[in-house]
């Protein structure tokens, strides 16, 4: 008895307070479409998507900006969310073995790495190795996680180049954004994050780009989910991403084309 | 309690260590203060999504301390009260979520309250409710982690209280309502009030369960911390400015009611004067 009322009540409850708080509730003719999108987009997706609202007024896109492994863990359980835009195929991959996707995946856009140091640069670091020798003189470098995308493309770049960081050197961010934080906020000298984040953050940081040749294109695959209430207007919205418009909005920001 | 007329001196080394205490809690938040651009905090707020933050984490909050009120009291009673097969490991279960890692507190809910998951499939089946993604969801995530900190603060109150009194009521022929409402709210309503204030503020700062759960979606999920989580980046100032808006709220409830909870000797005395 007692746990079915402690399951029941905050459901009631709380499904109480929130009616009597949203006054100003979406129409009911509109269509609102939910998308879980990386956060290394939170800047550039709400102007593409005010874009596609332009041409589709009955469309109000709603974001729900996380990690990917968050957006990941959320799809997973059973959130509730229409499309998906992710930074990396592996979250990716996951739902699609899941059985989660509501269509083929595409990519809409790519980013590349920088590492991004403190603004007068106090390491004189120049390149991938000088990382490694700030690392070695007991600096501390901030790197994504392993298991983010972020964190597996510049462990990639970093073996790509023959460079080591040890362990006990490497402060670890969640996403992009925490990875930048480390830097900006001066707990490590330098990190390895999103091309696009470090030209965010350009007066706080300074940006020592990692060339072409050693560096890697990070591609954020789209995909309608299969649990989506508004299929029709997600798989719009995917393609709308592909678009000329959307792609143009993309590169302001720092994105590479497709 | 409070009555002794002797006052004690502290040794000087009392004051060295609160000396170090206190200058832990304060200056980091005077370093916070150095961080905002106080000019223009106006024009960072008004251009960041700091308003309606500031409702959504108002609504969440107290919407928690509520719930952890309606829901928590009956629960610190009986664990403090009743005996029965299992209290330790329901009362192990009611502190867990203040070790959850943030993201696995949001995965947890999800596995139940979500459509998929075995309360949330019936809970849309039967009535059109989904949590997830919801105010209703933030609500729910923020009563998860912060109810815990009403419980054990009432719980400890209530097991601490000296039945000696509840005795005597009932032996001058107080029935068992009087006596509870005579007695013993009145020598709990302190740590009633400390409960309440402790979850309210767990709730307002509550960010991991949230995200994962609730989603971080401006309008209808995004609290003060999600937020400033989001701002914090891309665009500093806002960040800071929304963080600071936070801090002050937080600051002046503490300072204004914290003083006021008083102490259970004085609810007992002034209860005793209220009798008509």
């Amino acid at each position: 008895m007692l746990s079915f009322v402690l399951v029941l009540l905050p459901v009631l409850l709380a499904g109480c307070s929130s009616e009597g708080s949203d006054g100003s509730g979406p129409d009911r003719q509109r269509v609102e479409l939910i998308v879980s999108a990386a956060s290394s987009l939170t800047d550039v997706l709400p102007d593409i998507a005010e874009a596609f609202e332009a041409e589709r007024p009955e469309v109000d896109i709603i974001f729900n900006f996380a990690s990917s492994g968050v957006i990941s863990a959320q799809v997973n359980n059973g959130a509730p969310a229409d499309a998906v835009v992710l930074a990396g195929w592996a979250p990716m991959e996951a739902l699609d073995e899941n059985e989660l996707l509501g269509g083929e995946p595409v990519i809409v856009t790519n980013n590349t790495l920088v590492i991004v140091t403190q603004p007068d640069n106090p390491e004189r670091i120049g390149s991938l190795v000088g990382l490694a020798a700030a690392a070695a003189e007991g600096e501390i470098i901030s790197l994504c996680s392993e298991n983010a995308p972020c964190g597996a493309l510049a462990r990639q770049v970093l073996s790509q180049a023959g460079v080591e960081l040890p362990d006990g050197q490497v402060t670890v961010g969640q996403d992009a954004r925490a990875t930048l934080r480390a830097v900006t906020e001066g707990g490590a000298v330098a990190g390895i994050v999103y091309s696009t984040d470090g030209a965010g953050a350009e007066q706080r940081v300074h940006i020592v780009p990692i060339p072409g040749a050693d560096n890697v294109t990070a591609a954020y695959p789209a995909a309608v989910l299969e649990g989506a209430q508004h299929t029709v207007e997600a798989v719009s919205f995917v393609e709308y991403l592909r678009s000329p418009d959307a792609q143009a909005i993309f590169a302001d920001a720092g994105f590479l084309p497709l | 309690m409070g009555r002794s007329p002797v006052r004690l001196r502290s040794p000087w080394y009392v004051t060295v260590f609160v000396g170090c205490a206190a200058a832990l809690f304060v200056l980091p938040i005077l370093g916070l203060g150095t961080r905002v651009s106080w000019t223009t905090l106006g024009s960072d707020l008004a251009s960041s999504q700091a308003g309606e933050a500031f409702r959504l984490s108002m609504v969440t909050s107290l919407s928690a301390a509520v719930l952890s009120f309606v829901l928590g009291l009956p629960l610190a009673w009986t664990l403090a009260r009743r005996q029965f097969w299992g209290k330790s490991i329901l009362r192990g279960f009611v502190l867990l979520p203040l070790v959850l890692p943030p993201v696995v507190g949001g995965v947890a809910l999800l596995s139940v309250f979500s459509r998929r998951g075995y309360v949330g499939g019936w809970l849309y089946d039967i009535a059109g409710i989904d949590l997830p993604f919801s105010t209703a969801g933030a609500v729910l995530a923020a009563t998860y982690v912060s109810m815990p900190f009403f419980v054990i603060t009432v719980e400890a109150a209530l097991r601490s209280l000296d039945r000696a009194f509840e005795e005597a009521a009932a032996t001058l022929g107080a029935d068992s309502r009087e006596t509870v409402t005579r007695i013993t709210i009145p020598l709990v309503a302190p740590a009633v009030g400390a409960g309440l204030l402790l979850s309210w503020a767990r709730a307002l700062g509550e960010f991991g369960a949230t995200i994962t759960f609730a989603g971080n979606i401006v309008g209808r999920t995004q609290t003060l911390p999600l937020a400033v989580y989001e701002q914090i980046e891309a665009n500093p100032s806002a960040g800071y400015a929304t963080s600071s808006i936070l801090v002050a709220t937080s600051l002046v409830v503490f300072v204004v009611l914290h003083g006021r909870l008083g102490d259970p000797s004085r609810a007992l005395t002034r209860s005793s004067e209220d009798r008509p």
